[in-house]
């Protein structure tokens, strides 16, 4: 985009929004999809990029999973059990597992614990007539071992399966045999002898891991959600900021880190983010909310009883609580030694170079990125709690108003849905903000002018829609709707763009 | 596991220790108030191997079962707490055959449990330190933490 049609876009004359002209979107939006009908929800159209991806029912997976077990089978000539074990232990890759088996097939089968299973010729072991879990007789026919030959009866063959699927969930298909030292694993083969009930459960699990280790599948993020994301092939899959909306459970995650969407962030600046945040938010919220800097020497301070006079403990400069301004200004003509009515904000000093300072410093950046990524984050919950209201809202909209139809008052959710997704990028954009290069000064400039934009007609459309129903303007908001959504389109944009400038 | 397959295993273990078990170990279930036996809570004690600073000594140890047992292990401690890098200062011992996560298995025996507690003993696993004390003196003070391994088994002397 030139710096022009940038500047346009922001002169932009909203009040011809009215009119559906989509012409005038075209230059700056891929997605010409978007703009055709202004009571959909714009954003999710945004979501469902071209891309190819697809989101399918588990299920629909076990066909390319059986295909790879029957390819393996017949290469290596091995059990589909043991072909299972195998694939898991090398991401089910063919090509993978093919190079080491034959490199050394008998060190990879006793490492991924098949090498009974692949060697029958073994001899099986004659136990005594008690089984070693429970000290039962163990009679004919009620017992029964792996190919590894450690012979356990029936029943607590049963218990054994039951507890590991139930107790440790996806990871039960690394089960291995009850005995002591042996190495031999469980596979779907003693499920399905032991307890039938449960082999559905192991499947499952087993579909799970292929799942998880296929690069280009992603199981949805959902609670209990068992759809899966599949990408067509390695590039769409690697490109960032790829989303993919699950509609089964309505949940938008990232494909390849299975976050939230965080555009314009990038999986790797969220994942250090997260982390940092892990590490500091507590002492992060604890400053913001118990501390102020001395407006002299900026060190941290906490009021915890006493006046509002305060002596810097490092600088002993004396100074004004509440207005930060020096203590000898104060006085009667303030309102009282212990009240004050003003207020300025403090200002930092960047000539210091010792380390405090600079210390101090980057902790000062960081919450300053934290405090407005956390209020948009806090925004974003409750625009959700709204839109989940907005229904009730939407009926009680259209009784109030004769003749009114359903589709007149649908602009009051798309309203909302658009809030949803603007609180979450402008979330994102204070992460891609703080790890954005700060000598690239002029990306920077350009990226908080359209970061202030949309921060400012979300304000705007937040206050507009939670507006008393009957003061509400439907012409306005839905305009304000469309203009929020150009301003969050022309951010992501903008970030896409000075990504390419900078490879 | 069924019900009841905790009780019955217990008593053939106890059955088992009696016919057979390692010298120096002694293993049996605690008694109740009432003078009759918990079969679900034991003692044990656990004799440091000959050659090494743990020798002559005896270390107590409590092992408690659950209903779940053997699916699950039995939570074991010393009693009271040994210095030691992998005992927790509650005296809970760390190790994988005791970790449901890890190294258990259903057929484990008691004898098994106790003689991999006596291995742990004289060869500390580094990578899982359950007390800072002597996981430091391990690591930084081999001197010191032989002097206190000592000073642990003349404390546990047997009579």
């Amino acid at each position: 985009m030139s710096s022009s049609a940038e500047e346009d876009e922001y002169e932009y004359d909203y009040s011809d929004e009215e009119v559906g002209d989509d012409d005038s979107g075209m230059d700056w939006n891929p997605s010409a999809i978007a703009s055709e009908n202004p009571n959909a929800a714009p954003t999710m159209m945004y979501v469902h990029q071209k891309k190819g991806i697809r989101i399918l029912p588990a299920n629909e997976l076990l066909p390319e999973m059986k295909r790879r077990l029957k390819d393996v089978t017949e290469i290596l000539d091995i059990s589909p059990a043991a072909a299972a074990v195998l694939l898991r232990a090398h991401n089910w890759s063919k090509e993978q597992l093919c190079e080491v088996f034959y490199a050394d097939s008998e060190k990879i089968l006793k490492k991924c614990g098949v090498n009974h299973r692949c060697n029958p010729k073994l001899p099986p072991k004659s136990s005594d007539d008690n089984c070693p879990i429970c000290y039962d007789e163990m009679k004919v026919g009620t017992k029964m071992a792996m190919p590894c030959g450690h012979e356990f009866c029936l029943d607590c063959w049963h218990d054994f399966c039951v507890n590991a699927i139930k107790q440790e969930g996806p990871s039960c298909v690394y089960s291995t045999c009850p005995d002591a030292s042996c190495t031999e694993c469980l596979t779907e083969v003693e499920v399905e002898t032991a307890c039938p009930d449960y082999l559905q459960k192991f499947q499952t699990f087993q579909l799970r891991n292929f799942v998880q280790s296929n690069t280009l599948t992603r199981w949805c993020p959902g609670i209990g959600c068992e759809r899966i994301a599949c990408a067509p092939n390695a590039s769409a899959m690697e490109q960032e900021g790829n989303v993919a909306h699950c509609d089964g459970c309505c949940t938008s995650f990232c494909l390849i880190c299975g976050e939230e969407p965080h555009a314009p962030s990038g999986c790797k600046d969220l994942a250090l983010w997260n982390e940092k945040c892990r590490n500091e938010s507590e002492t992060a919220n604890w400053i913001l909310a118990n501390t102020k800097s001395c407006p002299k020497c900026a060190s941290r301070i906490e009021k915890n009883q006493g006046c509002n006079h305060i002596t810097c403990q490092r600088c002993k400069h004396d100074f004004c609580w509440i207005c930060l301004q020096e203590w000898s200004t104060h006085g009667a003509n303030t309102g009282g030694y212990y009240k004050c009515n003003k207020y300025d904000s403090g200002n930092s000093d960047t000539a210091d170079q010792s380390d405090a300072a600079k210390a101090k410093r980057e902790l000062d950046r960081y919450l300053h990125y934290y405090k407005r990524f956390h209020a948009h984050s806090e925004a974003q919950t409750f625009a959700k709690k709204q839109l989940n209201e907005t229904e009730n809202r939407m009926v009680r909209l259209q009784e109030s108003s004769e003749n009114a139809k359903w589709s007149d008052v649908e602009f009051l959710k798309t309203a909302n849905e658009q809030l949803v997704e603007c609180r979450r990028v402008l979330k994102y954009t204070y992460v891609y903000a703080y790890y954005l290069n700060s000598s690239a000064k002029m990306q920077k400039e350009r990226f908080e002018n359209h970061q202030e934009m949309l921060e400012k007609f979300t304000e705007n459309l937040s206050e507009l829609s939670e507006k008393p129903l009957d003061q509400m303007d439907r012409t306005e908001v839905v305009n304000t709707t469309r203009v929020v959504d150009r301003f969050m389109k022309n951010i992501l944009q903008c970030v896409d763009e000075g990504m390419d400038i900078h490879l | 596991m069924s019900s009841g397959i905790a009780r019955g295993r217990l008593v053939e273990e106890r059955k088992a220790w009696r016919r057979d078990h390692p010298y120096g170990f002694y293993a049996r279930p605690t008694s109740k108030g009432d003078g009759s036996s918990d079969i679900m809570k034991w003692e044990a004690g656990i004799p440091g191997k000959e050659g090494t600073d743990w020798e002559r000594g005896v270390y107590k140890v409590s092992m408690e079962f659950t209903e779940d047992y053997p699916s699950k292990p039995p939570k074991c401690k010393f009693v009271p707490p040994l210095f030691h890098p992998n005992v927790y200062p509650s005296g809970t011992i760390c190790l994988s055959i005791l970790n449901e996560e890890e190294g258990w298995r259903p057929a484990i025996t008691l004898k098994q449990v106790l003689i991999g507690i006596q291995d742990l003993l004289d060869d500390p696993n580094p990578n899982s330190p359950a007390q800072s004390e002597a996981y430091q003196l391990y690591m930084n003070n081999k001197p010191e933490y032989k002097r206190r391994v000592k000073n642990e088994a003349k404390k546990n002397v047997s009579e």
